[in-house]
């Protein structure tokens, strides 16, 4: 009568990105420091202490225990470098997660970065980029790749396919799935048909957002109940994807977030059959049930599930316009110090606090903002790339080509 | 359900948004079928709102009722006031408001504390005369009326706070006015404020406890926008609109125009109002050389600010103490992006408004400049702006004071 225990494929998500200091109009052209180095080493320092370390103790100590625990992670690029700096004890940690070999490091863009709704170069340069700082600090070489708050197309499986990645994630909503399940491995529509490990949205959630909400009508989620929900799931594989900030930060220890999960990964331990897959090894080991296709942007944020969260308004169209307005000149330019900052400033973080959403999504909007409204998050990215493209040297003037300009009466001054 | 309510002024005789927030909530409570008997201080015409009765704390003069309300007569009223009056006048004012038959000024001329006791005392006659199951007193100069109604006829008091004191005068010199405050809020069945930031104040500076506080919030009503000057010139408006007082902050105003200035030497600034610091304001102007980039109008009529509203491209209310500032409302109806001091009641209702803390004059001009300098940010403050402003209403504010009234009434 007991179902078969469907694996489940844990992946955390860690990032945090340079935050950009109070900066107005009167900076421009005088102050080039833009980022909060203090409230950034700040909130660096609290996640590390609520979250980070807590949480990787419990995953060392479960690792430990139980040889058929595993996980992944993706660890932004500016997250790894804030670690290195602030807090290398965290990162230690990591590393010794890894070196179990059954906790994975997935791929995504160095800068949590929204490049490739802008750039094709620029999101593969980050790629690299991420490639090469996973490498250096935590001695892994990802297989797997997860592209910016799960923002996802056909366009991105192919880019991702095109870097050698194994496979790639995404969020199982309805409109990536129509009415598929989300408990199976797919493929996606690509001329190699990637393989895409999709979230479990649901079940994720409800561990994710809804886990303390004493409004909910499942409050309190025990790992009984929850198990009974996982068994009631018909399919090959539960993705179960979230922020690892998850555990101490969004659920704070006294909602009983850490019990919870590590007694309900010691019930699924107890049981025959297998328990937990890593990404890859998910990959290897299940037949793709089905090629989908996504013609359209998906990720897996708001409630609407597309990109709406960092370009569904003209404020953050026209601020990442400007920004990638500036990529060639801060190629041309060879400066590593100007190409870091804006890096820095293609983070989805800065994008996500200028939406203008109303109601639910807004407050979650504005739990992350560092600013008074999305008003103000705008202006300063402004005026902050008002800055960088001062500092850059004037463009190459465009020649114009004779023929064009001839019979044309002579550009005023 | 009846309500006796006391004003100070009410359109079209307004100076601020007193007499705006009395007319809205008034026409909203008739428009929720409560009926409302408005007393205001001076001789009043024939009502502009239908169903409205208006009634005049002034002497009568007319044929109406003269037998049983020959004049108004400080003897009869005396004994209610007199517990706290002698703490309020001098002996010249004890004795001005012993002669009878004074009218009411019901300006803010110098008379103000005196006109304040007379008004109470009529206040009393009216509430012997008036049937009504509830009294409603908007700010200072009406609460000693609305205890006296009260103790005349024993209905329940409800005490409406759009400034106190504390917002007018900053740190400094609450004598005469926040004593009729303390003792008229100390005593009410419930104060209403127009925030939760007025609230707080009275609760903070008069001990108002929260169970007798109610905020209910000021709104606007949609109407016709006046048409738009035509754009005969194009330079950016920066506009100033509002009584000139201390606590309106147009020091930072100029401050901020003075750093906007250097930065944009198209841009200019109108300032359009009256008040005890405009002479203040354009000798700080004139010291800062900006003479030429200001315009002062003096004080408009509704229209005329209404296009001014629409013509400008920022409308900036630096205040210090902003207990609402529904002008910030006339402004975003006419689709004009605001900047508001921090902590400001209005951004308690509208999302769409730039904020400043008060004082910091860099943050100000930067955003002055950064309005005029975004189209995308101008634009998306205007349709959001427009869009929230359409969202609020008078009759729900009306509906919130009946539903404190109902709390005394217990209909």
């Amino acid at each position: 009568m007991t179902a078969r225990m469907l694996p489940v494929c844990l992946y955390f998500q860690v990032h945090q990105p340079y935050r950009l200091r109070r900066y107005n109009y009167f900076d421009v052209g005088r102050a080039h420091a833009y980022f909060d180095d203090e409230g950034n080493r700040e909130i660096l320092e609290r996640a590390a202490e609520r979250c980070y370390r807590p949480a990787t103790a419990m995953l060392e100590r479960l690792l430990e225990a139980h040889p058929r625990f595993a996980a992944a992670f993706s660890l932004s690029g500016t997250v790894l470098e804030q670690l290195a700096t602030w807090a290398p004890d965290v990162l230690e940690s990591f590393r010794r997660l890894g070196a179990t070999g059954r906790v994975e490091f997935l791929g995504e863009t160095s800068h949590h970065s929204l490049a490739f709704l802008a750039s094709p170069e620029e999101f593969a340069a980050q790629v690299a980029r991420h490639r090469d700082l996973v490498g250096r600090l935590l001695g892994a070489t990802p297989r797997v790749f997860r592209n910016t708050e799960l923002i996802y197309s056909d366009r991105l499986a192919a880019a991702v396919e095109a870097l050698g990645f194994d496979g790639v994630l995404a969020d199982g909503v309805e409109p990536l799935l129509g009415d598929r399940s989300p408990a199976h491995l797919y493929r996606a529509a690509t001329p190699g048909g990637l393989p895409l490990l999709v979230r479990h949205f649901r079940l994720s959630d409800d561990v994710a957002f809804r886990f303390s909400d004493r409004a909910w009508s499942d409050w309190p989620l025990t790992p009984e109940k929850y198990d009974r929900w996982l068994s009631g799931v018909r399919g090959d594989i539960v993705g179960l994807f979230m922020d690892f900030e998850t555990f101490g930060e969004h659920q704070r220890p006294e909602t009983g977030i850490f019990e919870f999960f590590e007694t309900w990964v010691e019930r699924r331990l107890g049981r025959r059959g297998i328990p937990f897959l890593t990404p890859s090894a998910a990959i290897e080991a299940l037949e793709p049930a089905d090629t989908v296709s996504a013609p359209r942007l998906v990720s897996w944020a708001d409630r609407a599930r597309d990109v709406s969260a960092w370009q569904g308004n003209d404020l953050q169209k026209d601020a990442l316009g400007k920004l990638f307005a500036l990529e060639r000149r801060v190629a041309a330019s060879g400066s590593e110090t100007l190409a870091e900052d804006f890096r820095r400033l293609t983070s989805s973080d800065h994008f996500y606090y200028m939406a203008t959403k109303s109601s639910d999504d807004g407050r979650v909007h504005a739990y992350f903002s560092p600013f008074d409204s999305p008003y103000d998050a705008y202006i300063t990215f402004m005026h902050v790339v008002s800055d960088l493209e001062r500092r850059l040297p004037r463009p190459a003037r465009l020649r114009r080509p004779a023929d064009e300009t001839a019979g044309r009466p002579a550009p005023r001054a | 359900m009846r309500v006796l309510m006391f004003g100070w002024e009410f359109p079209p005789y307004v100076s601020g948004g007193l007499g705006v927030a009395c007319e809205g909530l008034v026409r909203g409570l008739l428009e929720l079928e409560t009926e409302v008997a408005l007393v205001l201080p001076r001789p009043v015409g024939a009502s502009r709102v239908p169903n409205l009765t208006l009634l005049s704390a002034a002497p009568e003069r007319g044929p109406r009722s003269p037998r049983r309300s020959p004049r108004l007569r400080v003897r009869r009223i005396a004994t209610a006031l007199r517990p706290y009056a002698s703490e309020f006048l001098d002996e010249e004012g004890r004795h001005a408001a012993d002669a009878a038959d004074v009218e009411i000024a019901g300006n803010n001329g110098p008379d103000l504390p005196r006109d304040v006791l007379r008004y109470a005392q009529a206040a009393r006659r009216l509430a012997e005369r008036e049937p009504f199951d509830v009294i409603h007193a908007h700010d200072w100069l009406t609460f000693l009326a609305g205890l006296e109604a009260r103790a005349a006829s024993g209905k329940p008091l409800v005490l409406h706070v759009h400034a106190t004191e504390f917002d007018r005068a900053g740190r400094v010199d609450h004598g005469l006015v926040a004593a009729i405050e303390r003792l008229a809020l100390g005593a009410a069945d419930r104060v209403v404020a127009v925030s939760a930031y007025t609230a707080d104040l009275v609760a903070r500076e008069y001990g108002v406890a929260p169970d007798r506080l109610r905020v209910v919030h000021n709104a606007i009503d949609a109407r016709q926008t006046a048409g738009r000057w035509s754009a005969a010139e194009s330079d950016p408006v920066v506009l100033f609109a509002g009584r000139i007082t201390r606590q309106k902050g147009p020091d930072y105003f100029v401050e901020a125009a003075a750093r906007v200035a250097d930065a944009r030497p198209d841009v200019r600034f109108v300032v359009a109002g009256s008040g005890d610091q405009a002479p203040a304001m354009i000798a700080r102007v004139a010291e800062r050389g900006l003479a030429r980039r200001f315009l002062f109008t003096g004080f408009l009529p509704p229209a005329e600010l209404e296009r001014l509203y629409a013509r400008a491209d920022v409308y900036v209310l630096p205040s210090e103490s902003e207990p609402f500032g529904l002008s910030a409302l006339e402004a975003l109806q006419q689709g004009t992006p605001v900047i508001v001091s921090k902590g400001a009641g209005v951004s308690e209702v509208v999302r769409n408004v730039l904020r400043v803390e008060f004082g910091d004059v860099e943050d100000l001009a930067s955003k002055i400049l950064s309005v005029l300098a975004f189209p995308p940010l101008s634009r998306a403050l205007s349709a959001g702006g427009r869009a929230e402003v359409r969202r609020l209403s008078w009759r729900d504010a009306a509906a919130r004071c009946v539903a404190v009234y109902r709390e005394l009434v217990g209909e």
